[in-house]
């Protein structure tokens, strides 16, 4: 990517993040509603909610309160949060990695399963192995990630006791060092905290990761069959070279350019629908905040998390676009023309 | 000489080592320490008792935190950190002698400053737990020696149980971690140090809070202020849990000893069908209002009020609804002002209703034309059925009425003001302490204004009010009951809310737990971990606990 193109996109990334920073802010300063009389709980008195007020700087114009929303933000500081009375930054800190960690674990197995069994469908298409990928893709679609949680749970956790139901780690914690308890335990060469951080993310994984790879699956089908229709594959073919190689270097980096633009917008919703995982596995996440938030009408909460969503929607798309002509030459040349 | 005594320390280590290796082993052997696992519906957002607000912030605080007194059933309150006190004559004084002797966790000796210093804050801080201490002024607090005193606004009957809910922090621990904030040379007077670190003195202290997902307590070593029951959990385990389903299905797996009071009854009871898991249903002293805008037509009308009242049904909303509750007779539960009899009550009957419609001031065409609102919390399922069932019974009394979801927060805004305030809106509260003040004082022009809950009430009777403040003003306990009781009755004569029931509270739990001592009418008391056991012999127990 060109520098200058480079440039553009940085610009129309500030200039979204912006957009999305006054609307969301507006938003939650005029919906309906009192956060703050909700937040003291029962009794609160006229003057209670008054000092709050005044804590939270509500009674400042809304200019005023806006500047010094984007002033903190630069700080890292977005506000007291109603919900957990602590800086909705620290907040984030605090819960993204978990969020992160669950949601990279997800991705990771969604393209892990998702691509092999696309190409697998699209090679044998129409035949039993292509029908059973369907039906897989179907069900991953279909089953309400809520659904589907409970009955893993019941399944691994109360009847064969193999997993977990809940939670992140039933074991002593280790250093925190980068909030990812999978990397924390290694780092610390805590072995045990490992394996059992890692047992803790297998249900929720597959529960979050259902849907992405079945789309990942169906795209990946679809790519492969348009590709594999071109004549390249066959002359490959002719020319005696394995079939593995075929659709593996080939057809499927050929294939993949969609596949990846789809994985690009999976991310941020997977990180807005992780909400349900993380409540049903007790996973202590950002998003699960999030969903409290707009609950309780926690307004910093709320544009807290929707900015660092933001910021993973612009930065995941800007990574793709980065990525394309790395997995596809033909952009590459497209760029250069 | 040098090396006498390196003999001697020898000597001594060897000793301490050989006594180490047998008396410690057989010590621990004695009394195994078991985790307790609770799972929590709720988050347990802070620490902090100046700003706990949900039953599990309470309870944790309840474990690390103590208190000057101690709930009694007969005498309200007996001494507890205090060792005594004195109430000066004219009510307004009351001085608190500390016990000696008492640490903080940190291994400091808990003081009369340290009361003055956690009452002050707590005033000045002007969190949640200072709505119960309205009659007090950081002005009015002071110590001297072991000794603290709190002067009141004027007397006030209620105070000493009001303590109940005070409890008392490490100053020193607090100074050390203050950050800049808004409480001039005190800087955040140690809100966020305390919203996740502990400066109690309480028979636990914290262990481990990742808030979100665990908060673990563990027993206080050098807890000296009552003894700790055997077989007390050495730890209890807090695990957030945000989903029914998911808390059920760790409390079958053995992965929690005991499940959340908010599961639905009806769930609970099918859990019962599991071996080993028993269920404790006990009613307390929780009442249920639906709340009406007296200033509005047609609900300004006495005569509507008791129509309406008689249009509930309470008993379909206890057995089928909720699927358990206590009877409520006017707005202060029967085990808070026991022995008040004579209390009007509505019992469930559509022609009384009528003969009361009759007596109204509004023609039944006037009230056809009524389109009255009942705000039910969005998302409550137990809210909205118990709205809609006193809808229908309202329509067809003649009385159109619609059931409205709305938004916690939003009924809490519309609330503060009559003209918006709903024509109707549920809450329950429980009786944190034993006073039935707590529940009169809605009824009366101090809390017009206030937030939801118990705010929306625009009711005032000047009798009632004056019964009330005799009571408050008053030391003698037949004095207080009988004006309290006075008032009751005013209020349920005039019917501003219906006074729907009590709750019953259910928790399953497995049945090698032994707990919930008496509360003796104080909210949490009853949780308190240091009176709890676990049956050690228990195969269950083995099985369940954490390897």
């Amino acid at each position: 990517m060109k520098l200058l193109r480079l440039v553009q996109r940085i610009m129309q990334m500030l200039v979204v993040l912006a957009g999305v920073s006054i609307l969301v802010f507006l938003l939650t300063r005029v919906l309906p509603g009192d956060p703050v009389a909700a937040a003291l709980g029962n009794r609160a008195s006229a003057e209670q909610i008054e000092q709050l007020r005044n804590q939270l700087g509500l009674n400042q114009p809304l200019v005023m309160q806006y500047i010094n929303f984007v002033t903190g933000m630069f700080r890292g500081e977005f506000g007291l949060s109603l919900v957990e009375r602590r800086d909705v930054g620290a907040v984030i800190a605090a819960r993204l990695p978990a969020t992160l960690e669950l949601i990279i674990a997800s991705l990771l197995f969604a393209i892990a399963v998702g691509v092999p069994l696309g190409v697998i469908a699209a090679v044998h298409r129409d035949r039993f192995l292509d029908g059973f990928s369907r039906i897989f893709a179907l069900a991953g679609v279909s089953f309400p990630q809520f659904w589907v949680g409970i009955v893993i749970q019941l399944f691994f956790g109360l009847t064969l006791a193999l997993l977990p139901i809940t939670g992140r780690l039933s074991v002593a914690a280790p250093p925190n060092v980068t909030g990812f308890l999978t990397i924390d335990s290694l780092l610390a060469l805590d072995f045990t905290a490992f394996g059992n951080s890692l047992q803790h993310l297998v249900a929720p994984t597959i529960v979050l990761a259902a849907g992405p790879l079945a789309t990942i699956m169906r795209m990946v089908r679809a790519n492969m069959i348009d590709e594999l229709e071109k004549p390249y594959p066959e002359l490959a073919r002719a020319l005696g070279v394995h079939p593995f190689i075929i659709n593996y270097k080939f057809v499927l980096r050929n294939a993949f350019t969609s596949t990846l633009t789809i994985i690009g917008f999976l991310v941020p919703i997977m990180i807005g629908s992780s909400f349900v995982v993380e409540k049903v596995f007790g996973w202590p996440g950002m998003a699960r905040f999030g969903a409290d938030s707009i609950i309780a009408n926690d307004f910093n909460g709320v544009i807290g998390v929707t900015m660092i969503v933001c910021l993973f929607v612009v930065l995941t798309n800007f990574i793709v676009e980065i990525l394309y002509p790395v997995i596809d030459p033909r952009v590459r040349l497209e760029a250069g023309t | 000489m040098i090396v006498r005594n390196g003999l001697h320390r020898l000597r001594m280590t060897a000793l301490s080592a050989l006594l180490a290796s047998v008396i410690v082993p057989a010590a621990q052997a004695q009394e195994p320490e078991y985790a307790l696992r609770w799972a929590t519906l709720m988050e347990i957002n802070t620490l902090d008792p100046v700003y706990q607000t949900n039953f599990w912030e309470s309870v944790s605080t309840y474990n690390v935190y103590d208190t000057l007194v101690w709930p009694d059933a007969e005498k309200g309150v007996v001494p507890w950190l205090a060792e005594s006190w004195m109430i000066s004559e004219d009510g307004r004084e009351y001085a608190f002698k500390i016990r000696g002797g008492q640490k903080f966790h940190d291994g400091s000796e808990v003081t009369a400053e340290d009361v003055a210093f956690s009452m002050v804050r707590m005033l000045v801080v002007n969190g949640p737990a200072a709505s119960n201490f309205r009659m007090i002024k950081a002005e009015g607090v002071s110590f001297e020696g072991d000794t603290v005193t709190f002067k009141l606004d004027a007397p006030n009957s209620s105070f000493l149980k009001s303590l109940l809910l005070f409890r008392i922090i490490n100053k020193d621990v607090v100074l050390a971690n203050l950050k800049p904030g808004a409480f001039g040379e005190m800087q955040d007077y140690g809100t966020d140090f305390l919203r996740a670190n502990d400066a109690g003195s309480g028979p636990y202290e914290v262990a481990d809070y990742r808030p979100g997902e665990i908060l673990r307590v563990k027993k206080f070593a050098d807890y000296a202020l009552a003894p700790v029951k055997a077989g007390a959990p050495g730890s209890v385990e807090f695990q957030v849990t945000p989903e029914i389903a998911t808390i059920v299905t760790k409390l079958r797996a053995g992965e929690i000893d005991v499940g959340d009071p908010t599961i639905p009854v009806t769930v609970q009871r099918e859990l019962g069908s599991v071996p080993n898991l028993k269920r404790r249903e006990e009613p307390i002293p929780s009442p249920w209002f639906v709340v009406m805008n007296t200033t509005k037509a047609p609900l300004d009308d006495v005569w509507v009020r008791k129509a309406i009242a008689s249009a509930y049904d309470a008993e379909t909303v206890k057995n089928h609804i909720l699927g358990a509750g206590g009877p409520l007779a006017g707005p202060v539960p029967a085990s808070i002002l026991p022995g008040c009899e004579g209390i009007t009550t509505y019992p469930y009957d559509l022609d009384k209703a009528r003969e009361f419609l009759s007596k109204s001031k509004y023609s039944a065409a006037d009230l056809a034309k009524s389109d009255l609102r009942i705000a039910a919390v969005a998302g409550s399922d137990r809210f909205n059925n118990i709205s809609l069932l006193l809808a229908t019974n309202l329509t067809r009394l003649g009385i159109p009425t619609k059931v409205q979801p709305v938004r916690w927060t939003d009924i809490v805004a519309a609330q503060t003001k009559p003209e918006t305030a709903y024509d109707f809106v549920l809450f329950y509260e429980p009786a944190k302490i034993p006073e039935p003040t707590l529940f009169l004082n809605y009824f009366t022009k101090s809390t017009w204004g206030d937030a939801y809950p118990p705010g929306g009430m625009y009711y005032d009777n000047p009798e009632a009010t004056k019964l009330i403040a005799a009571g408050i003003g008053s030391m003698d306990t037949k004095v207080q009951a009988d004006s309290y009781c006075g008032a009751a009755k005013l209020i349920a004569e005039d019917s501003p809310a219906i006074f729907s029931h009590t709750d019953v509270q259910h928790v399953t739990l497995w049945d090698y737990v032994t707990g919930f001592p008496p509360s003796n009418g104080a909210m949490y008391y009853d949780l308190r971990f240091e009176n709890w056991s676990m049956d050690a012999k228990s195969p269950q127990l083995q099985a369940n606990q954490p390897k």
